[in-house]
């Protein structure tokens, strides 16, 4: 286990105090983002359709030092940050 | 049109003044006269004369690109001023494409500017959209968003993507002949109500300048032919660090417009597609099947002393610049709305008002779907109240 930074988008800022980041211990991005909605619960119902099932519109990223790709279920590596990107439609 | 067909295109000779007017274009090694010439014979289709498509389309414009189409049907209102930079204060009230076609012909005479006056549907798209090099979507909804990709998969046609939220924006490049399109990174829309828009939550004025610059950025390289656009890469800004994420992104093969075995072969109805009622004549009747009321329908129940719960979905500084708290209005801002189902008395009629209408729509389109039968929203939210029946009140 190791703290694991979750980048939140200005969508769901409201619903969590600070900076836009949230630090969790995690090893992988389904503990992570379980350790997030257990601090949070109001992010469930926006993350999540069904436990355990992400939305649609929302999109998971891990970011290893420049780069960043959609997230899987593997084990997360030293210093990987985690981004939650849903859709928005302003224009 | 692909970037082959493209380059096999005749491209016209430019004019003194326009060798004159393209000067810093025609010495930098990527573009110089060839490219120049290609921009002029090239054409790119903005959907949007608002935040996005103000600066792109004046980008666009200023670089040479020879044709511009521009899509919208709204008019100038006073608050798109602080963003919307294609429009003056002396445009107010006027066709935003008006508008926008007299302050193009002003920074740039070269440039053919098309307009359509009209809102983009599934009824219209592919005519007005097909034959353009490349689209811009500069939309502020999501079942335009989806339109617009969907037509532009299915007519071949890269589209610039651009999206914006209070400080954060982002940008890519869809429906490419080898890249991702918009439906491979958002399967699905957000449940009505889930994510706010610009109206709800608001947004820098500035940020549409930087997302709709990358906008324009992007879709001059790719008629130019050079560059690494952003197609496979989702470009995230936050404006409030001031930082710039790039992330990979490709093709889902299980998508179901561009995939493998793509099954929307044709365009849909994307109101119903994102969830959202078709919307309901003015005299309707409160019922689950019309679920809008007029302010006309809202008066009459206030002085027949009907039974209602009278619920205020806008945000608290809304409120407080004005408010129906004297016929029993409640505020719940949408975003509070899960927390607030409770409280509600399922057996009391429910009707739901915000600004203008479309976040009442999204907050009834969300307590149907909790199980709510009677409840209803005002067309055209407080403004239509205040016209109708408060012309002193202030709005905004």
């Amino acid at each position: 286990m190791t703290g694991v930074r979750i980048h939140l988008p200005a969508a769901l800022r409201d619903l969590v105090p600070g900076t836009g980041f949230v630090v969790v211990d995690a090893a992988s991005v389904p503990e992570a983002l379980e350790a997030l909605v257990e601090r949070y619960p109001d992010l469930g119902r926006m993350l999540f359709s069904d436990p355990g099932v992400l939305r649609p519109h929302v999109n998971v990223f891990v970011e290893s030092g420049e780069t960043g790709a959609r997230a899987d279920e593997g084990p997360l590596g030293e210093g990987d940050e985690i981004r939650i990107v849903p859709s928005i439609a302003g224009g | 049109m692909s970037r082959v067909m493209m380059e096999k295109r005749a491209t016209p000779e430019l004019s003194g003044d326009e060798i004159r007017r393209y000067g810093r274009h025609l010495s930098i090694p990527e573009v110089g006269p060839d490219g120049q010439r290609r921009l002029k014979a090239s054409s790119a289709l903005l959907i949007g004369a608002g935040g996005l498509g103000s600066p792109a389309a004046l980008y666009m414009a200023a670089a040479g690109v020879g044709r511009i189409g521009i899509v919208d049907h709204d008019s100038v209102d006073l608050s798109n001023l602080q963003r919307q930079i294609l429009h003056d204060t002396a445009a107010v009230g006027r066709s935003k494409l008006e508008s926008a076609r007299s302050r193009l012909a002003g920074v740039n005479p070269h440039v053919e500017v098309e307009t359509f006056e009209t809102r983009l549907e599934s009824a219209n798209a592919l005519e007005i959209m097909g034959g353009w090099d490349i689209v811009v979507d500069g939309s502020d909804n999501f079942p335009t968003r989806y339109l617009v990709n969907d037509a532009c998969v299915l007519l071949g046609i890269p589209f610039v993507y651009g999206a914006i939220l209070r400080f954060e924006g982002q940008a890519s490049v869809f429906a490419t002949s080898e890249g991702p399109c918009y439906r491979c990174l958002f399967r699905e829309p957000p449940p009505p109500g889930l994510v706010p828009s610009c109206a709800e939550a608001g947004v820098l004025g500035v940020l549409p300048g930087i997302v709709g610059t990358i906008q324009a950025t992007e879709a001059i390289k790719w008629l130019l032919g050079t560059g690494e656009t952003l197609a496979g890469r989702l470009l995230l800004i936050d404006a409030l660090r001031m930082e710039f994420r790039s992330l990979n992104i490709s093709r889902d093969p299980e998508c179901t417009v561009c995939g493998e075995h793509a099954t929307l072969t044709e365009l849909i109805d994307y109101e119903r597609f994102c969830g959202h009622e078709p919307a309901a004549a003015p005299e309707a009747e409160t019922d689950v099947d019309h679920p809008e009321i007029d302010v006309e329908e809202l008066k009459r129940r206030i002085d027949a002393n009907e039974p209602f719960q009278l619920i205020d979905v806008r945000e608290d500084y809304e409120w407080d610049i004005c408010n129906l708290e004297s016929v029993g209005a409640r505020l719940v801002p949408l975003q509070s709305l899960p927390n607030a189902v409770d409280d509600l008395d399922r057996e009391t009629p429910i009707i739901i008002h915000c600004r203008s209408g479309p976040r009442g729509t999204n907050a009834v389109a969300y307590l149907r779907t909790m199980g709510f039968d009677n409840v209803v929203n005002v067309a055209g939210g407080i403004l239509a109240w205040a016209e109708a029946y408060d012309p002193d009140m202030q709005v905004y």
